[in-house]
């Protein structure tokens, strides 16, 4: 090992910034390796056209020292998963070829359908550190078809648990670990191929990685990872530094948590000290009976996703560039989920607005570089069923985008995938072939832009009706579908339109609420609703909110949103003071 | 100051402890003080500082 | 394709032109099959009447216009048109309930943490994106039939002479399944407004995905107007000059049409300027033997890569114009790079050196231009470390000042505390290091390892930097076409007729038989074959290639697995299904046996012989009067070796032969630098190639 002294001047020591600049680009390069051959071997729609999955890389001390762009939602949950598993099996348990599986939320996970995988890598017959990826599985059973039981109460009913085990070891698969997970997933073929896409992904990385090492030399890689990390730290506190010092809050609330039908209170205060962040969730309620709880994966995830929106794209995310940031998240609230407390939403329902509260709590001082609110809700919706014309049966998790926050200098982007993920759609000729419900509409829902200088993102409206012959087993998790829960605008921008899901039972002529026609608890998230033959089901998903006064919007703007049918004439004369038309 | 101490648990110890300052797991070795006379466990000694600095100081107060 | 000397082929006798309008210059190669004789000219391009050139370059190649038998152009006008968004005003006619579709788009962002990007402009405003009343289901069954009437009402107040060209695209649910609504709504229009150009989606991309095969019918519509005028200006161009020869558009696919026909399809000429590099580059790689090749074609501002297997380049249908906007018909598959010898070196605010994607492109350019740029690029830094010749820089073309490189170089290196050549090795490696990253990406997306692929260098900085990117690569052969700033043009003369037909089907491996297959395959092999015969008036003989595209069933990518001509029995099916497994265990190290495979989609390429041109000559370069430098030794900077003495050398008095690194050799499109430990052999015809001394190779980059 090279002398490594804690003296202050040891700057002979420092490699060649041309050598970490192109070490550190190796590693994105190994991750975004292992994500492609991941992508294009996965089974599942959510993990091969979805991209629900992240690729990391970490040294033997459990620091991450590279990862490159996949899911937010997995920021934080990738970082302490790897570090906090070694901790907990220590470094010396692992042997070459092996792999670690592990999905347990209260052990760093954002929630229980996302898997991580974790390899050690070997050079020179020492452990030098680890490659590891986080994907999310479509199915892995519990209560609900997909796994997204939005009126879960407890994490058994949420699907099942694995804490940190060894699925394969010294390349041999662990057969008897994976008949009990396959015996425990509705669809386990699909788990055995994303699995395998998994672990095939990790041996790509782990020859990427021996090749960095063979060609560079363990200790040079070792100390520019380091360095790297130094690095990142430093422009880190850099941009920290360039935000005027105070304590600035911010409060939202989510509309229920699926059990009981009342509003949920989040709370931050945003703490610039200097070049150090303080983030702290103390005043947000406690832990939550249904499932939008989140796990300190997610809170943490969601602030470093709001810090990374409102600094430079560019710096390495690496752990340096996460030390001058302190995470305060209080056990048993809505930001921190004990056991056995349900989270399954929090990742998708919470995670946005959380983060969304970060960036709106720095709005008066960053004025320039943040944005309104996002709809915020992945407007989940989970069905499954057998198909009338093959008798096979199917499971799908649908999902939605929804408008985005309009900004000091722009508008929002319409229907885009909230901030934790980065999914596609699915085609509607996809989506017949495979399944039988026959969609009626998808279409952008005129006015649900946050009025504004700048103009909220709009949300769509899909409508669908089962076949004849065909019924399915329904379940959704949604948010912002009420008034009040609007998603917010700044600077005296209006709120972005609500969402909805509704139901038109074969025979009604109107569509209602799923409280009124199915009982449920919440107009929002439900489970296992049976829908027949005929019925329709109508998704809207909510807009983004808008930045400045309305009236100062630019009229040719206001008048081509007219003309394009964006923004109604009633609207544009109520909201946005036009005089013509 | 306080003192290294490690996690014990059984098979059957499924659940996870949480740092008293930020709430992350800490998995293996638990940072133990006295904070104004009570037992508070930490990750690290970087907690028990921001602790002392940052909760200390507000605990009590409402938020303006 | 195949070289002679004597031309065998008595089909193309007298001058065959290719020609390649960019949107800096516009180049030309022609070749006389009669003397052997090559005929080479480069102008500047007119982005605002791209016609112009083209008679330009006519001119300038002084060969006998009488004597052109066939020529093949390459353009970017269409790919210009999208990107300044300068097409036709196009009415979006779809399934009612859909016609937000093209505005929605797929709902993924480019970036994660970015409040700044936009989604892609659609092609058509919203107000012209209209649903009309017709259905059909996944099956192919109409559910609710077509109103003529209300089509004409949705196209009623369309009219070409108020706002500058109209068109029409329709895209119909599940129109690749049954066609019968899209086609009823043309028929609908044209019995009104014959003039009115209508795109059909089932005919521009049959896939299935509704945005995608949507935005394919109005790309084709948004370019109709423009494209026409084109081909109308083009003809006109060369009856001035006393062509009147047969031309050619070059397509997307790097087959050429008849223009007048080539025209008609909008959508697949799109990329034509593109595939002509990569057409070109197979063709030398080809030469050389080498049957896997990355075609690295660098110009000022980008790279485009190109993989060759087998020969040929490969193809995709997911080619994106930018993110969100996928061309989804059959394209030659490249991947553009943002980088290039504009490419420009800071420092990050973290305190590291960068080099790109910014670029300073060819105004203000380099700082060595003294044309108003002030800082270092890729181009200064090969200045101040002696690769590029100040005073032969393009042929002597472009005076280069040192002293301005040297100057910006050194304000990167007070930031860093290094000196000028420091940072000027520094950056070349960093951007060498950047190009092997993204070329590693680029083959792992298509499952292969590029370490036993030759690359072949072309555009104006692809020969200066090949050797040391193929080092980080760990590549041992490089491949130095004979006018590398020319290789689009080329790959225009070489280029074959080439039709793709594809269908989107859904079948699967369990349930799917080889008589079910034949009958799919054989209803559209008829009609590539008769578009091919439509461009060959020759009577080539036809090569047929068909392709499926597998998965194991739940996946989302798939592999093209080659299928064999004539009836498909059941042993011939198995065999498929087996080649499938084998190259999903090939590329990812498994394989699923007992899960179903799913065939998505069905492909036949339909390919002429090959065209056979005569032996390119070393004295063939016609362009300019280039300086000729007298051959001496300076120094070079190496990060083998710092400074040391290297011979530099006119690529005319190079010969034949094979010589040592390190070496500059100098042309007047590009430098070409022969790294210490790369071996150089000429041939007669002027093909370049390096090869590593793997004997005594040094791990590249090692630590210093």
């Amino acid at each position: 090992m090279p002398t490594d002294t804690p003296d202050a001047d040891n700057s002979h020591d420092v490699l060649d910034p041309v050598q970490l600049t192109i070490v550190n680009n190796a590693f994105v390069n190994i991750c975004r390796e292992m994500g492609i051959t991941m992508m294009r071997t996965a089974f599942s729609p959510i993990f091969n056209e979805g991209l629900d999955f992240s690729c990391v890389l970490f040294d033997k001390d459990g620091d991450m020292i590279g990862q490159a762009e996949f899911c937010p939602a997995q920021l934080a949950a990738s970082i302490f998963i790897v570090r906090w598993t070694v901790e907990e099996l220590g470094a010396n348990s692992f042997e070459p070829g092996d792999v670690v599986l592990h999905n347990d939320p209260y052990r760093g996970g954002a929630h229980i359908p996302e898997h991580s995988v974790i390899r050690p890598v070997f050079h020179e017959g020492e452990l030098w550190g680890f490659v590891a990826n986080v994907g999310h599985l479509a199915e892995i059973g519990g209560k609900a078809v997909g796994s997204f039981a939005a009126d879960a109460t407890e994490i058994f009913q949420e699907g099942l648990r694995i804490p940190p085990i060894k699925l394969v070891s010294r390349d041999r698969n662990n057969m008897d670990l994976w008949r009990l997970i396959m015996a425990n997933h509705r669809t386990p073929r699909n788990t055995w191929g994303d699995l395998n896409a998994q672990i095939g992904s990790l041996r790509v990385a782990e020859r990427r990685l021996i090749e960095l090492l063979e060609r560079h030399g363990g200790d040079l890689v070792t100390r520019a990872s380091q360095e790297l990390m130094d690095y990142s730290e430093r422009w880190m506190r850099a941009e920290i530094a360039e935000i005027p010092d105070g304590t600035y809050r911010f409060t939202d609330r989510m509309e229920d948590d699926g059990v009981v039908a009342e509003p949920v209170t989040l709370e931050v205060a945003v703490t610039v000290d200097g070049d150090e962040l303080i983030v702290d969730w103390t005043g947000t309620d406690p832990q939550v009976r249904g499932p939008i709880n989140a796990t300190y994966g997610v809170t943490a995830g969601a602030v470093y996703n709001a810090i990374f929106h409102l600094t430079d794209s560019s710096i390495p995310k690496n752990s340096g560039a996460y030390r001058p940031i302190r995470i305060i998240a209080p056990p048993g609230t809505v930001v921190n989920v004990q056991y056995p407390g349900p989270s399954v939403g929090g990742n998708t329902e919470t995670h946005p607005k959380l983060a969304d509260m970060v960036v709106g709590a720095l709005a008066p001082v960053l004025p320039d570089r943040v944005a309104a609110a996002e709809g915020a809700s992945c407007c989940n919706f989970l069905f499954g069923g057998n198909h009338p014309k093959t008798g096979e049966y199917f499971a799908n998790y649908h999902l939605e985008g929804c408008g985005w926050g309009a900004k000091s200098y722009d508008d929002g982007n319409d229907a885009t995938i909230v901030a934790n993920g980065n999914c596609r759609n699915t085609p509607v000729e996809i989506f017949e072939t495979r399944f039988p419900l026959r969609t009626l509409e998808y279409s952008l829902i005129p006015d649900s832009g946050g009025a504004g200088r700048h103009r909220g993102g709009l949300g769509t409206r899909r409508v669908m009706r089962v076949e004849e012959g065909a019924e399915i087993t329904a379940s959704a998790l949604f948010d912002r579908t009420k008034d009040e829960f609007r998603a917010w605008g700044l600077d005296g921008g209006g709120p972005g339109g609500y969402g909805a899901i509704l139901v038109k039972r074969a025979g009604d002529d109107a569509f209602r609420s799923f409280p009124e026609a199915f009982g449920t608890v919440s107009a929002s998230k439900f489970t296992n609703i049976v829908l027949r033959a005929g019925d329709e089901v109508l998704l809207d998903s909510p807009g983004g909110g808008g930045y400045g006064d309305p009236r100062e919007r630019d009229r040719a703007r206001l008048e081509r949103d007219v003309a394009e049918g964006l923004v109604t004439p009633a609207s544009a004369r109520e909201l946005y003071g036009w005089e013509q038309g | 100051m306080g003192a290294w101490e490690p996690v014990v648990t059984q098979v059957w110890d499924t659940v996870v402890t949480p740092c008293d300052c930020c709430g992350q797991v800490v998995p293996k070795q638990l940072w133990v003080a006295d904070v104004d006379g009570e037992r508070r466990q930490f990750c690290s000694p970087e907690c028990e500082a921001l602790y002392r600095r940052y909760i200390v100081p507000r605990s009590g107060q409402v938020a303006p | 394709m195949a070289w002679g000397a004597g031309a065998s082929d008595d089909r193309h006798m007298g001058i065959r032109v290719g020609i390649d309008t960019g949107g800096t210059f516009t180049d030309l190669i022609a070749v006389d099959s009669d003397t052997g004789e090559w005929y080479l000219a480069k102008v500047p391009s007119n982005p605002r009447e791209p016609v112009a050139a083209i008679a330009a370059a006519v001119e300038q190649a002084q060969f006998d216009p009488a004597n052109v038998e066939f020529i093949v152009v390459g353009t970017t006008i269409g790919i210009n048109a999208v990107l300044t968004r300068t097409g036709a005003r196009v009415r979006f006619l779809t399934t009612e309930g859909f016609a937000d579709i093209p505005h929605i788009q797929r709902i993924n962002r480019k970036n994660h943490y970015d409040y700044r990007w936009r989604k892609p402009q659609p092609l058509a405003a919203r107000q012209d994106c209209m649903g009309l009343r017709e259905r059909v289901d996944e099956e192919g069954a109409v559910v609710v039939a077509l109103d003529p009437a209300e089509v004409q009402d949705a196209v009623a107040d369309l009219d070409a002479d108020a706002d500058g060209p109209a068109a029409v695209a329709v895209c119909f649910l599940f129109s690749y399944a049954n066609p019968a609504n899209e086609r009823a709504a043309r028929d609908a229009i044209e019995s009104v407004a014959p003039e009115l150009a209508v795109s059909l989606s089932h005919e521009v991309a049959p896939i299935w995905r509704e945005y995608e095969r949507g935005l394919a019918a109005m790309l084709d519509a948004y370019l109709k107007p423009a494209l026409d005028g084109y081909v109308a200006g083009v003809s006109e161009a060369f009856a001035s000059q006393g062509v009147e020869a047969r031309w050619s558009l070059l397509k997307s696919n790097g087959g050429h049409a008849v223009a007048d026909e080539a025209s008609d399809r909008p959508a697949h000429v799109l990329l034509s300027g593109i595939a002509g590099g990569a057409i070109g580059g197979a063709y030398f790689a080809r030469r050389r033997d080498a049957e896997r090749a990355i075609v690295v074609d660098m110009g000022g501002t980008s790279c485009d890569v190109c993989l060759i297997v087998d020969g040929e380049p490969l193809y995709s249908s997911e080619f994106e114009i930018e993110f969100g906007l996928p061309v989804s018909v059959p394209t030659v598959n490249t991947k553009t790079i943002g980088a290039g010898g504009g490419s420009i070196g800071w420092v990050d605010p973290g305190g590291f050196l960068q080099v790109g994607p910014q670029s300073a492109g060819a105004d203000p350019g380099p700082a060595c231009y003294d044309n108003g740029g002030s800082e270092a690029t890729v181009t200064d830094a090969d200045l101040a470390l002696g690769r590029l010749d100040p005073d032969f820089f393009l042929g002597g073309k472009l005076e280069l000042n040192p002293r301005s490189s040297g100057a910006a170089l050194r304000r990167i290196g007070d930031r860093l505390g290094l000196d000028e050549v420091d940072v000027a090795s520094s950056m070349v490696r960093i951007a060498n290091e950047n190009m092997a990253n993204a070329i590693r990406i680029v083959t792992v997306e298509q499952g292969i390892d590029p370490r036993n692929f030759a690359i072949v260098a072309m555009g104006g900085a692809g020969p200066t930097h090949a050797a040391e990117i193929a080092d980080a690569i760990g590549i041992e052969r490089v491949i130095v076409p004979p006018n590398p700033g020319l290789s689009s043009a080329f790959g225009a003369l070489a280029a074959d007729v080439r039709v793709d037909e594809v269908r989107s089907v859904s079948l699967k491996s369990t349930t799917t038989t080889g008589a079910e297959l034949t009958a799919l395959f054989a209803d559209f092999e008829q009609v590539a074959l008769g578009n091919f015969e439509a461009q060959s008036p020759g009577g080539e003989r036809a090569q047929i290639q068909r392709t499926i595209s597998m998965r194991y069933e739940g996946q989302n990518y798939e592999q093209e697995v080659t299928a064999p001509e004539g009836e498909l029995g059941e042993p011939e099916l198995a065999a498929i299904v087996e080649r499938y497994h084998d190259l999903h265990d090939e590329f990812y190290g498994y394989r699923f046996e007992g899960v179903p495979i799913e065939m998505v989609r069905l492909a036949v390429t339909v390919t002429g012989a090959g065209t056979t041109l005569p032996e390119p000559r070393l004295d063939a370069q016609r362009v300019g009067d280039a300086v000729v430098a007298d051959d001496r030794v300076v120094d070079v900077h190496f990060d083998d070796g710092g400074f040391q003495p290297t011979p530099i050398v006119d690529r005319r008095r190079l010969g034949a032969g094979a010589r040592e690194g390190p070496m500059i050799v100098q042309s007047m499109d590009t430098t070409l630098v022969v790294p210490p430990g790369w071996r150089l052999e000429s041939d007669a015809a002027g093909v370049i190639e390096l090869i590593r001394d793997t004997g005594e190779r040094p791990a590249p980059n090692d630590a210093r």
